[in-house]
């Protein structure tokens, strides 16, 4: 009796150890999300529409319909990422999330300085270098620090109906990523 | 010896299903801790935040959404009128009040958890802050209901369970300091076809 007494406390240890274990490792593990999503469906630094008038992800079925959903992926061994987009007039907002799906900046066309998007992520040695010796192409970028290598930029625009649609289109046509060495 | 065996494998079989099922449940919703809830309407403000509870990430990595960012927007889900019953698209419902301060906001009706299409041109089954009639003192009311219905319209399907989803953009309602009441819409039940 004690002994089906103790079992069944170590297995309760057990199975907590168990479920801390997968939630903390979800992110890592999980074949599903956004990121693996993203991955599989665009090329390195190449705007690919998220919403319903693009491809067709399980993660776009959850999006704001009212909104036009552009992602950038973007690897920082091959250099700084930079995402430039033009003052459209219209809300927009923009959210960078690394390989494990965890949000590394936002931001909304209010917050940055000018109207037009001008974006950088860079990884903390990168944002060194740059510090030491600013570039003038980045002198009105706002500068994301990623401690990861790998993530993707999501860029949301107001698009509550297809009157808009021009103003939008425009707008997607012009995003420009792009990766810079050092 | 097999009585030893035994006692291993039931201490390692309940650690096994206890864990995985509990995580598996765990992770299968928006956790409840953390959750913002005004007038029954929820949001999650912590996902869009520097430091996530990882009860919301591994929700995130499990369903494969993409959540709004803290500066992005806060969106709000409501599946219940102001009586506590479900929402039913058999239903008249009237949605009346203000919401937080917000540079805009979207309302659009949720079926299992992804927006409605419309069924036809015309029917609107989303609307945003500038779409909308409101009152002298900018107050709004919108009615739910399978027909047409005067002033502001939304269409949540001929029938079945429904839920609303209201997203706040440009919103510092995350950030709340707690000195002024927020307020969210109330969402009444009119009436039922076939009652």
């Amino acid at each position: 009796m004690i002994r089906f007494v103790y079992t069944s406390f170590v297995g309760l240890v057990g199975a907590a150890l168990v479920h801390v274990a997968i939630v903390l490792l979800l992110p890592q593990l999980s074949e599903n999300d956004v990121w693996r999503q993203i991955e599989a469906n665009s090329a390195l630094n190449d705007p690919v529409r998220l919403d319903r008038y693009g491809v067709d992800l399980v993660a776009a079925r959850t999006l704001d319909p009212m909104f036009g959903v552009i992602a950038c992926r973007y690897d920082l061994d091959n250099g700084v990422f930079s995402m430039t987009a033009p003052a459209s007039g219209d809300f927009w907002s923009v959210a960078v999330f690394d390989d494990l799906g965890h949000i590394v900046f936002s931001a909304n066309d209010r917050i940055v300085a000018s109207e037009n998007l001008s974006l950088v992520v860079a990884a903390p040695l990168q944002i060194r270098v740059m510090q030491e010796a600013p570039r003038e192409v980045f002198a009105d970028s706002v500068m994301v620090e990623a401690k990861r290598d790998q993530g993707f930029a999501v860029l949301r625009i107001f698009r509550p109906d297809e009157t808009y649609d021009p103003v939008v289109a425009d707008f997607i046509e012009r995003i420009d990523c792009s990766s810079t060495e050092l | 010896m097999i009585r030893d065996l035994s006692t291993f494998l039931y201490g390692v079989a309940l650690a096994l299903v206890l864990g995985i099922g509990s995580a598996t449940w765990a992770t299968g919703n928006l956790p409840f801790l953390g959750t913002l809830a005004i007038n029954d309407w929820h949001a999650n403000p912590a996902i869009g935040t520097n430091n996530p509870d990882p009860y919301s990430q591994a929700y995130f990595s499990r369903s494969g959404g993409l959540p709004l960012a803290a500066a992005e927007g806060l969106a709000f889900v409501r599946r219940i009128d102001d009586d506590g019953e479900t929402l039913n698209a058999r239903c008249t419902y009237v949605i009346e009040g203000d919401t937080p301060g917000a540079r805009l906001w979207t309302l659009y009706v949720l079926r299992d958890d992804a927006p409605l299409a419309s069924p036809r041109e015309g029917v609107p089954v989303a609307l945003h802050s500038g779409s909308i009639l409101r009152f002298r003192d900018g107050d709004f009311d919108i009615r739910i209901a399978p027909l047409p219905q005067p002033r502001n319209w939304l269409f949540a399907g001929a029938s079945g369970p429904f839920a609303l989803a209201l997203s706040l953009y440009d919103t510092a309602i995350g950030s709340d300091t707690g000195l002024a009441d927020l307020r969210m819409p109330a969402v009444r039940k009119l009436g039922c076809v076939n009652d």
